[in-house]
């Protein structure tokens, strides 16, 4: 079984709506079965409640006005301050120079808005805008705990087509990021980013983030400690920074800096194949697959371990960052001889490394590669390195291994790690290299 | 005074089309049938011209009664002149047609080395050309047999390769019969056989010094060594057609594989901002071939600690375009 994980977030782009259509499941109606009386009630009362705070946000282009993406947000309290997701604004952040953003409430009022802060790592932003809200949604000190089957509902104005409500239930804390989101069962579509999703008493549960594809109704909020966060290192009068790429690039570190040394604080798992032991990192957050290919009308078998991250960090639609992925394959032959199996191995080896093309976000990729002593085996081993053009300090690093003491077996390996500082990338690759070993013949 | 004139008719390239031998002057040209040489051309007169003896006793040819006179070939038409000196060396246009005249005293240039190797020629240096393009096909399909294939994909494959090598040859042996008067197709074949065969060995040789070395710029920038290679190929067939511009076609092969490194390179840094062909290395040979030492992880990882420097000027050189823009 192989699992295609992707989350697609919420924000509304053109393509977008593209994708979600084509994606859509057929029985999504069939599937939010008629609700009991009790909570359809308390749906009609809190969008009654809320409409007044709830509000679609826009990113238009300067030039010509035409919208570029949209997303929901709601106000905070009875200040200004709007809370939304980061991807839904993302592009007045990284390019205000094109982008500008407007907000729209339940009755059609439109209105300004204005960026005042970021959190990428966990996907929100505060923005502030011409009006006050009427305190439907607070953010007290002290939230409440939710509770597994609890009713939560969510707030926004899916695929652009007018606000709307959904009902679901709390189903706890995924940890497949390396901070946490609340898993929601209920329907989130394109467009509801940023809006809020709030207890059947009106507390603010989390804001709505994402939804998994290949599933249904498996849908992620940002919990609402983290907008709490947030909010209080925003002075509401204050005035927002020039340039948030210097914000975001730290943002990046930090969190790269934590990602790391998660994944590095223990050894890695050693895992067989052939007659090589490859390391891999097993957690919540990386997951390993394997897979085998022996067909008997082949001259080759292979066998592989790729281990992912479910979880990006949205940084921009061409940047996605803070993964890392590891991929090993045990590749050998009986019937080929040791010329042919070699050139066929160089075919395996060549295009890993993919961003030999021109690129806006990344530098040219800069390579090093050697035949290096592995313990007690010899590889060919290539590191190339990227630099983030736009945010200082971070880097893409892309390891390829091949082994190279074998005429008939090999194991190519290769580990991606995106948006790290060097120091770590570094440290990352040392450690990963330093981990593989071969079991001796007998 | 001469016993024998010659009126030769040429064409553009200066190659005699048709020559008739006088014993006797005047001799008339013209279109009309009482001349002695007829011209079936519309841009002359009727009596067009006439070669004959002036008082001096000097052979000259004298516009008759035409319009458009005669005019020395390679000479600008400056004033219009009803009489000119013979020299065997001198063209006359008449209209359209050019007429060499000489005379039987003319001295012919000396004769040319014969260096056309006769015993190159025919079914043997076919076979020979077609047994290494064999070679080649039937390795090429061999290396290429990883699925399993069947014996047929051998049978095509071969084919496709002989195919488009009597393609080639035949395309210069065309060139050849037009611009060299003979085909001289296996020639052509055994070339195209001689230099595949040394395209596939530098290949070999170079992708093994390559890996065994790890010198890896051999496979980065293999493209270059190929272009040269082709031109080499391209000036033997040259040099088959026309085969007594052996400097000039030496200066325009070097240009032309100059050309083709020159455009391979900027492609290169259109597409992927940087002049090799490939980022790393990427062929592997058998673990027998490798020769350089192993590295410990320590030296590995001091290249990379030295990389950062290079990885961060790329990103001040693209901070610089940016700026520019």
């Amino acid at each position: 079984m192989k699992l295609i994980a992707f989350l697609a977030c919420l924000s509304l782009s053109l393509p977008a709506i593209a994708q979600s259509v084509s994606s859509s499941p057929p029985l999504a109606a069939a599937t939010q079965s008629a609700p009991p009386a009790l909570a359809s009630s308390t749906a009609q009362k809190l969008y009654a409640a809320a409409q007044n705070d709830l509000l679609q946000l826009r990113v238009l282009l300067k030039n010509g006005h035409s919208q570029a993406s949209v997303g929901s947000g709601f106000l905070i309290g009875s200040s200004n301050l709007v809370i939304t997701n980061f991807h839904v604004v993302s592009q007045i952040a990284l390019e205000p120079e094109i982008y500008f953003g407007e907000f729209k409430d339940t009755q059609g009022k439109s209105g300004e808005l204005e960026l005042l802060a970021v959190d990428v790592q966990h996907d929100l932003a505060v923005v502030r805008i011409n009006r006050q809200g009427t305190g439907v949604f607070n953010l007290p000190e002290n939230l409440a705990p939710l509770t597994q089957g609890e009713h939560l509902y969510s707030l926004g104005n899916p695929l652009d087509l007018g606000f709307t409500i959904s009902e679901g239930t709390y189903n706890g804390i995924t940890r497949r990021g390396f901070s946490d989101q609340i898993m929601f069962t209920g329907p989130v579509n394109s467009g509801m980013s940023g809006g809020p999703n709030v207890t059947a008493d009106g507390q603010v549960a989390g804001v709505n983030v994402a939804h998994r594809r290949d599933g249904e109704l498996v849908s992620f909020l940002v919990p609402a400690r983290y907008a709490q966060q947030l909010l209080n290192s925003v002075i509401a009068e204050s005035l927002p920074p020039a340039d948030f790429k210097p914000i975001i690039s730290q943002q990046l570190l930090a969190h790269q800096s934590l990602m790391m040394d998660k994944l590095l604080e223990s050894p890695f798992t050693s895992k067989k194949l052939g007659p090589y032991k490859v390391p891999v990192r097993e957690s919540e957050q990386l997951r390993c697959w394997g897979s085998s290919d022996a067909k008997a009308d082949k001259t080759y078998s292979t066998n592989q371990i790729n281990c992912s991250m479910e979880s990006e960090i949205f940084v921009s639609e061409d940047l996605q960052t803070g993964s890392i992925a590891m991929h090993h394959q045990f590749i050998s032959s009986t019937k080929l001889n040791s010329l042919r199996f070699s050139l066929l191995m160089g075919k395996f080896f060549s295009n890993g490394i993919r961003s030999n093309t021109k690129d806006k976000t990344l530098t040219t990729a800069r390579c090093s590669e050697d035949f290096i002593n592995n313990k007690n085996f010899t590889t060919r081993a290539v590191v190339c390195v990227e630099a983030y053009q736009k945010f200082e300090g971070l880097y893409d690093f892309t390891l390829m291994t091949a082994s190279s003491d074998e005429p008939l077996m090999s194991l190519q390996s290769s580990l991606e790690l995106n948006g790290v500082s060097y120091e770590n990338g570094q440290k990352f690759v040392k450690e990963f290299l330093a981990s593989f070993d071969k079991e001796r013949r007998e | 005074m001469s016993s024998a004139y010659f009126i030769e008719i040429l064409n553009n390239s200066g190659e005699v089309q048709s020559r008739q031998k006088f014993s006797s002057l005047p001799i008339r040209i013209g279109r009309g049938y009482g001349n002695d040489i007829i011209l079936d051309d519309p841009h002359t007169a009727a009596e067009h011209a006439i070669v004959d003896n002036n008082e001096e006793g000097l052979l000259i040819i004298r516009n008759c009664a035409s319009h458009n006179g005669i005019r020395v070939k390679g000479q600008a038409a400056k004033q219009r002149q009803d009489s000119f000196n013979i020299h065997g060396d001198s063209v006359f246009h008449l209209g359209h047609t050019q007429v060499r005249v000489r005379t039987q005293e003319y001295a012919v240039a000396p004769e040319i080395i014969d260096g056309f190797n006769h015993r190159w020629e025919g079914w043997p240096l076919a076979l020979l050309a077609i047994s290494l393009i064999g070679i080649i096909a039937f390795n090429n399909a061999w290396l290429s047999d990883i699925e399993n294939n069947k014996t047929t994909a051998y049978i095509i494959n071969i084919c496709m390769w002989f195919g488009y090598s009597l393609l080639w040859a035949g395309i210069w042996a065309l060139a050849n019969r037009v611009f060299g008067g003979t085909a001289h197709f296996s020639r052509h074949l055994l070339i195209l056989g001689c230099g595949l065969t040394l395209l596939y060995i530098w290949g070999y040789l170079s992708i093994t010094l390559a890996y065994a070395f790890s010198w890896t710029l051999l496979t980065r920038f293999g493209n270059h060594s190929e272009i040269f290679i082709l031109a080499i190929i391209i000036y033997f067939h040259l040099r088959q057609i026309t085969p007594r511009r052996g400097k000039r076609l030496k200066v325009i092969c070097a240009a032309l594989a100059l050309l083709g490194s020159a455009l391979v390179l900027m492609k290169n840094y259109q597409s992927s901002n940087q002049y090799a062909d490939e980022l790393y290395m990427d062929e592997i040979l058998p673990p027998a071939v490798r020769m350089s030492r192993n590295h410990s992880l320590e030296e590995f990882n001091e290249n990379i600690s030295q990389l950062k420097t290079a990885v961060d000027e790329e990103r001040e050189k693209a901070k610089k375009e940016k700026e520019k823009q």
